[in-house]
């Protein structure tokens, strides 16, 4: 028997792929008509303007392929918005250097770059939180299934990166075996908080080591 | 109170520090009539036990008189004014080991699992005054100590028998007894034993109670070999500074090695040779923590299909471990911190009865004033020190 609660996982799987078909049509246009971009976003034509969006363009597709390729991992986004923040620095010069006519289409470019670093941003954060693998804890309770699985889910709510408690009859009459599947980066806290159930259930109190636990 | 605190590396000071206090149901407060330093206690005297800490207060082996007692503690099990020993490793004794007589592998009592099972792969019971891999409880060398699930640990003791009979049940004759157990011996057994300290004393003590008719002591220590032979119950004392210890041991047992060989060395032995100045380099370089010449040394001795029973204490991943011999010659190697609760009640009605009289050990009695005194004396071995019992 293997009963299952608390399925907290999240997605953001569709915000990613946006995000890499984005980078390519993008580098895609800065790679073929570096002259035309140039001039819709206000920094020209010249051959100068040309090389930079040419460069810009080949990172853009990279951070497409990143993206695609490591989709569970934070780096390539984080990536982007290092990309983003050099796109904001070339803009910000060419800024100085353009005369007032074409200085209101930089501000446009500025401003849509800025946009797309703050869903870059987004993205990045919820793939720290959520996009690790998946670790799991897991630890058998002398107890049967229905209390171990009541007195777990009492108290394992609030426990912070937990999206799946699995429990399952452990062999031999052994008790309750419970797993707990965690995306966050607090392994050690998680590891003392079940520990702490499971003392709960089997001695109806926390152990202490004190003078030194905590210190 | 007054403690011994372990401050450092060979830094050990008896320190005025908080009294204990209840912090669970089931806890005892125990006020200490006698304790002793432990061989085990001088690999955290020589720093080679991870994750102590300044001020932590040292001792496993201990004995006292109940002085409180928590509200979840039957009176009828435990009440105050109870004279006790108690064993070092904490167990609840409600978990499925405890209930299956594992008491060293408790799951409940080492608040510090997590670290525990980083290092090792599980976690190991909480214990006394060893380290905080092992939860970072309070030792015994102390006036008072907090007992954990005293109604488990905590043995009652005959008011006729002396401190000092019963003391060694919370550590060295279980361990030694179990050394000596966990080898199987039939009557008429070769039993050879490295390590003529407390609990190879009691080990080679055990053995002949069990039944081995020649038992083997290797030692580099005189007076250590002679204690074994005269005391003990040794028939056989090899000084592995007066030559080749396999080839002696070959010599004694006609060739074929003994049925059985007991490790009470552990990590820091001496010995001779490449072999000992590599272990000791990378002990120097904290590559590894252990120099298991002896446990290299009895599994090569060993008769094919024999029993190699370790009870020294290791601190690492071994080094240069001769699996291969394992292996080809079927050896059995057996291990454990003692699950010391299975084995009290039995070995104080062969203490009580007289067929083991664990005394012979003990060599020095201090106050615990002097426990920096005891802990120097012990690891220089000067002075003839086997065993140092403290008194507070």
């Amino acid at each position: 028997m293997e009963t299952q609660t608390a399925d907290r996982r999240g997605s953001d799987g569709r915000l990613s792929t946006g995000l890499a078909l984005f980078s390519f049509g993008l580098g895609a246009a800065q790679l073929v008509a570096p002259g035309t971009l140039g001039r819709v976003i206000g920094v020209g034509a010249h051959a100068a303007a040309q090389r930079t969006l040419r460069l810009v363009g080949a990172r853009e597709v990279l951070s497409g392929i990143g993206l695609l390729a490591r989709p569970r991992h934070a780096l390539p986004i984080w990536a982007r918005v290092l990309g983003d923040a050099v796109d904001l620095a070339l803009l910000g010069l060419a800024l100085r250097s353009r005369r007032r006519r074409r200085s209101r289409r930089v501000y446009a470019a500025i401003a849509a770059v800025a946009g797309i670093a703050i869903v870059d941003a987004y993205v990045g954060a919820r793939r720290a939180r959520r996009g690790r693998p998946v670790r799991s804890v897991a630890l058998t309770v002398d107890r049967g299934p229905s209390e171990v699985q009541r007195r777990f889910d009492e108290l394992v709510h609030g426990l912070p990166g937990v999206y799946r408690v699995t429990y399952r009859v452990a062999p031999r009459g052994r008790g309750t075996e419970v797993r707990v599947d965690t995306n966050e980066p607090v392994e050690y806290d998680l590891d003392r908080e079940l520990r702490q159930i499971k003392q709960l259930i089997e001695l109806g109190e926390v152990v202490h080591a004190q003078p030194y636990e905590g210190r | 109170m007054r403690a011994a605190c372990w401050m450092g590396r060979r830094d050990v000071r008896v320190e005025e520090v908080p009294d204990p206090r209840i912090l669970n149901s089931r806890d005892a407060i125990v006020k200490v009539t006698a304790t002793s330093i432990c061989g085990s206690d001088l690999h955290l005297y020589n720093g080679f036990i991870p994750t102590m800490e300044k001020g932590d207060i040292l001792g496993h082996e201990f004995m006292g008189e109940v002085v409180d007692a928590g509200p979840g503690i039957d009176p009828e099990i435990l009440a105050v004014g109870d004279r006790v020993v108690v064993p070092f490793p904490i167990a609840c004794g409600r978990c499925w080991m405890c209930r299956h007589e594992l008491y060293s592998c408790c799951e409940n009592s080492n608040p510090n699992a997590y670290v525990a099972e980083k290092m090792l792969g599980h976690a190991p019971s909480g214990q006394f005054g060893y380290s905080h891999l092992t939860g970072g409880y309070a030792g015994g060398q102390a006036e008072y100590v907090r007992v954990p699930f005293a109604d488990v640990g905590a043995l009652v003791v005959p008011p006729h028998l002396t401190d000092e009979q019963v003391l060694f049940l919370s550590d060295v004759l279980p361990t030694g007894f179990m050394a000596a157990d966990n080898c199987k011996i039939q009557r008429g057994d070769v039993v050879a034993v490295w390590g003529a300290g407390p609990v190879g004393q009691l080990a080679i003590a055990s053995a002949k109670l069990l039944g081995a008719e020649r038992i083997i002591v290797i030692d580099r220590v005189p007076f250590r070999l002679r204690m074994a032979l005269e005391r003990a119950g040794a028939t056989d004392a090899i000084d592995y500074e007066d030559g080749d210890v396999l080839e002696r041991i070959k010599a004694i047992t006609g060739g074929r090695g003994p049925d059985a060989c007991i490790d009470a060395v552990g990590m820091e032995a001496h010995g001779h040779g490449v072999q000992f100045a590599y272990d000791r380099a990378k002990q120097l370089a904290r590559a590894e923590p252990d120099r298991p010449l002896a446990l290299r040394e009895a599994i090569f001795a060993c008769r094919n299909g024999g029993t190699v029973s370790v009870v020294g204490m290791y601190g690492g991943a071994v080094d240069k471990f001769p699996m291969n011999a394992v292996l080809n010659r079927a050896l059995t190697i057996r291990a454990a911190q003692t699950p010391v609760h299975r084995y009290m009640r039995p070995l104080l009605a062969l203490v009580e009865g007289g067929q083991l009289d664990p005394t012979f050990i003990i060599t020095h009695r201090l106050p615990l004033a002097q426990a920096p005194r005891g802990y120097d004396l012990f690891l220089r071995k000067q002075d003839d020190c086997v065993k140092v019992v403290l008194v507070p």
